[in-house]
């Protein structure tokens, strides 16, 4: 095995995890505080995505697009809290899970009539586009080391946020005690559509940063979202901390097993048993992980506090 | 009134075939076999959303699992009918099972996640193996061949179908009023109650798990072989939400509640595609219309109740 | 063994967050009495009731059951074993019939739940006892109305027939008085005198008329600790008690 390529892997796997952080930060928020369920998620992801295809034609730069669509996705995500969500919280799941099944429709035709059914691709700036050398002969694309290095630097933001400062005391009040925080007198509408919006920009920027390698597409949320949900399983509902270990987790056991799971068969059994079985093993990995999770820790790595 | 209303739709379904063709109208026996086969599923779903509360958001994975029971012998060139349904219902009563155990530990937001992705797995799992066509599918040559019928005959595999649904809703009725009837429709209601009770009601819980999947399985096969073509879209995880929106439609719980679901859906889905490529806009927006104001689904309507 | 007393609880620890809401306790409940347990509001009665029927676990002591140490058995567990619970709050399930409510107590003692195909509602090893315990708390005539719409002091009643309807050999009755109106409280007073000496009770009620009717002995919890257990004219005698308790009331 070429420690090169491990290496390689090893960075991609990173790579997807950061994205999955993303993701999965604003689901486990949402459920934490709001006890929402919310499968259109995925969709603001996609949102984001298209945004920033757009903004980085109209304005010809990618930064300052990403700058413009991050508080334009927010503001979608802000509208969708007002108009729909914020008459659901005090419904069953299963009203959750239908009317933001509804909202998925909704919003795939939306972009569908509105950017076509093709995607969209978005041009790198030529200082993103390269290749890295790293230590020990590595080659790296550019773009896919500043994903990680971005989406790092945003989980960090988010952790100065949550336990730093006002609103991030505001929110972990919200979170455990509803009620207590209402009457400690903070807003507990303004805070879940804030919490709503945050969620919606953290997705939308994981749409936008892999837009320029992936295109921006109709449904391009919906598969990445179940394995947003996982890392929310595994990690623990309400955890930001679960989701960023479960997040990375997850990234680097689905990128490693896709690409040397079939090596490490061939060693325990023939090779033609280990070709045609290593691809279903491996795209079957991280739920097997997330069954032996719960099997031993059923509320996941970081389970919430008790109330 | 739900009830009459169901048995109409019933008896309509038992002459309409004949009919449609005798007007020239093939067109609609395949839309009726369609309908059949979805309300068996839909049905199956009923047992264990409506009446056990279990929202499972993987259901689709059991049609999946079924029409790949029949596609798989068929590809070897394995056409014995008897073989398929008994693998069939095997294989998605062991899946139940299986993931079933796990799941059920759980409640609430978890379980609903967990349904998903572990149906998720079996979508991947299927997409990866080219053997069997991958993202492509699968076309079933000849279908499932049993001794006397041959359901080559379009006719002939509608009333198999039919049969299918007639059993499924008998097998339903019977279990939801037996003592394991009871206990599961107790357990939904107030699960603190029945464990003081005495009750442990997971095993109840995990034996209606693995009943609707192994029913579910069996309205699978029979898609399957209405298709002649299986592929892994069958259990994409949007088809589980289509599912439940068809038992939510209907009415959770009411016994033809999920049949009439399932023909308002299609009915919907032709006239929206009808009128505009559209169509999911509209189609979405009625599902979040229904969300927020007719819980009670039509026989919640029909019976003049709001939810 | 007839001497030994039916339950028995020794040294019942349980804190949460480093405060103590059980704090102790030791107790005997002898067979066919009505034991009351009373205190004032935080003195760790609803704890104290949730530890023996087994919905917490205390993080030390003994809770014997017919001499048998149950204090880590689930709640499902003790059931079986012949406690039943009443529940402060009304705890029924609402969506379905009175009568299927207590049909289901019914068919938790019987135990063959795993009946998948003969109509469960007209049973007759169902429904007579279901009807039968309906009938001693007075409900027959709501048995086919839905638990969700039935009054208040109804649903207090039904949760009585559940709980005899699973033939238990212990009653806890977590406040059966709560929220009742005085002619509800008198009615069920009646009842829980009609089965005095037939069963035995553990009561943990507020209004000291009904537990000074009732009762054959009563312990007083305090902070979490027993400050008194004996006759109820002991009790009342006892002059720790009073301050404690008894004292506020009366000021």
């Amino acid at each position: 095995m070429d420690a090169g390529l491990v290496a390689a892997q090893l960075l991609n796997g990173l790579q997807l995890g950061v994205l999955l952080f993303l993701l999965a930060s604003g689901l486990t928020l949402i459920f934490g505080i709001m006890d929402f369920v919310n499968l259109a998620h995925g969709s603001l992801y996609m949102v984001g995505a298209y945004f920033c295809a757009t903004l980085t034609d109209a304005t010809g730069s990618f930064l300052l697009a990403v700058a413009l669509a991050l508080p334009a996705t927010a503001l979608v995500g802000a509208a969708v809290e007002l108009l729909v969500v914020r008459r659901l919280y005090r419904r069953d799941h299963l009203d959750h899970v239908l009317a933001t099944f509804g909202l998925i429709l909704c919003f795939d035709t939306l972009v569908q009539i509105l950017w076509g059914p093709e995607g969209m691709a978005i041009r790198l700036p030529a200082w993103a586009d390269g290749q890295q050398h790293l230590p020990g002969g590595l080659v790296f694309p550019t773009y896919r080391l500043l994903i990680i290095g971005a989406g790092l630097a945003v989980a960090a933001g988010l952790y100065v946020l949550v336990v730093k400062t006002k609103l991030g005391m505001r929110i972990r009040a919200g979170a455990s005690n509803p009620a207590m925080a209402g009457a400690l007198g903070i807003d507990i509408g303004l805070l879940f559509t804030l919490v709503f919006a945050l969620g919606a920009v953290m997705a939308g920027l994981a749409g936008m940063m892999i837009a320029p390698i992936t295109e921006a597409s109709i449904g391009m949320g919906n598969e990445i979202i179940i394995t947003a949900f996982v890392v929310v399983i595994v990690g623990g509902i309400g955890s930001i901390r679960g989701a960023f270990v479960a997040a990375l987790l997850i990234g680097l056991i689905d990128t490693m097993g896709r690409s040397f799971l079939d090596m490490g068969l061939k060693l325990v059994i023939d090779v033609q048993a280990a070709e045609t079985s290593a691809p279903a093993l491996s795209a079957m990995l991280i739920y097997i992980l997330m069954a032996a999770v719960l099997a031993f820790r059923p509320q996941g790595l970081f389970p919430p506090k008790a109330r | 009134m739900s009830r009459a209303v169901g048995w109409a739709l019933l008896a309509a379904l038992a002459v309409g075939p004949p009919l449609a063709l005798a007007a020239g109208q093939p067109f609609y026996v395949d839309i009726l076999t369609r309908l059949v086969c979805l309300a068996a599923a839909a049905t199956s779903l009923n047992l264990i959303l409506g009446h056990g509360g279990m929202i499972s958001f993987g259901h689709a994975a059991y049609i999946g699992i079924g029409a790949y029971a029949v596609g798989i012998p068929a590809y070897y060139e394995i056409y014995d009918g008897w073989l398929h349904i008994l693998l069939a219902v095997a294989l998605s009563a062991l899946f139940a099972l299986a993931t079933g155990a796990i799941a059920l530990r759980t409640r609430g937001v978890y379980f609903i996640m967990i349904t998903m992705a572990f149906a998720q797995m079996v979508f991947f799992a299927v997409v990866s193996i080219e053997e069997y066509g991958g993202d492509d599918g699968l076309v079933i040559d000849i279908r499932s061949e049993f001794p006397l019928v041959d359901l080559e005959g379009s006719l002939t595999l509608y009333y198999a179908c039919f049969a299918v649904l007639l059993g499924t809703l008998y097998l339903v009725h019977r279990l939801v009023r037996s003592r394991f009837g009871m206990v599961i429709e107790g357990a939904r209601g107030n699960e603190r109650r029945m464990a003081a009770l005495g009750f442990a009601f997971y095993r109840h819980r995990l034996a209606a798990y693995v009943l609707a999947g192994a029913l579910c399985g069996l309205s699978g096969a029979m898609l399957g072989n209405f298709t002649n073509f299986i592929s892994p879209e069958m259990m994409d995880w949007t088809r589980s939400g289509e599912l439940i929106f068809m038992v939510v439609l209907g009415g959770t719980g009411a016994l033809f509640g999920p049949l009439m679901g399932a023909a308002a859906f299609l009915l919907l889905e032709e006239l929206l595609s009808g009128w505009t490529i559209y169509w999911q806009l509209p189609f979405g927006l009625l599902l979040i219309l229904v969300v927020l104001f007719a819980r009670g689904g039509l026989a919640g309507l029909l019976e003049g109740r709001r939810g | 063994m007839a001497d030994q007393p039916l339950l028995r609880v020794e040294d019942l620890q349980k804190s949460f967050g480093g405060v103590a809401a059980v704090d102790g306790v030791s107790m005997e409940v002898r067979r066919g009495e009505v034991h009351a347990v009373i205190g004032p509001n935080g003195a760790g009665k609803t704890t104290l009731i949730s530890l023996l029927a087994g919905e917490l676990r205390p993080d030390r002591g003994r809770v014997l059951f017919d001499g048998r140490d149950i204090a880590r058995r689930p709640a499902h567990a003790r059931a079986m074993l012949g406690f039943a619970r009443s529940f402060q709050i009304t705890s029924v399930v609402p969506g379905m019939r009175v009568v299927d409510n207590v049909m289901l107590a019914v068919l938790a003692r019987d135990g063959r739940s795993f009946r998948f195909w003969r109509p469960a509602r007209n049973d007759p090893a169902l429904i007579r006892p279901a009807m039968a315990a309906l009938e001693r708390v007075g409900l027959s005539e709501v048995a086919e109305e839905r638990a969700g719409a039935v009054s208040h002091g109804e649903h207090r009643q039904l949760e009585i027939a559940m709980t005899l309807a699973a033939e238990p050999e212990l009653l806890l009755l977590d406040e059966p008085m709560a929220g009742m109106s005085a002619d509800e409280s008198r009615r069920m007073t009646g009842i829980l005198e009609g089965l005095k000496g037939e069963k035995t009770m553990l009561l943990v009620e507020h209004d000291m008329d009904v537990v000074f009717a009732l009762a054959d002995r009563i312990s007083v919890l305090v902070s979490g600790r027993i400050a008194a257990s004996g006759a109820p004219e002991a009790v009342r005698a006892d002059e720790a008690v009073r301050r404690a308790y008894l004292g506020d009331e009366a000021a």
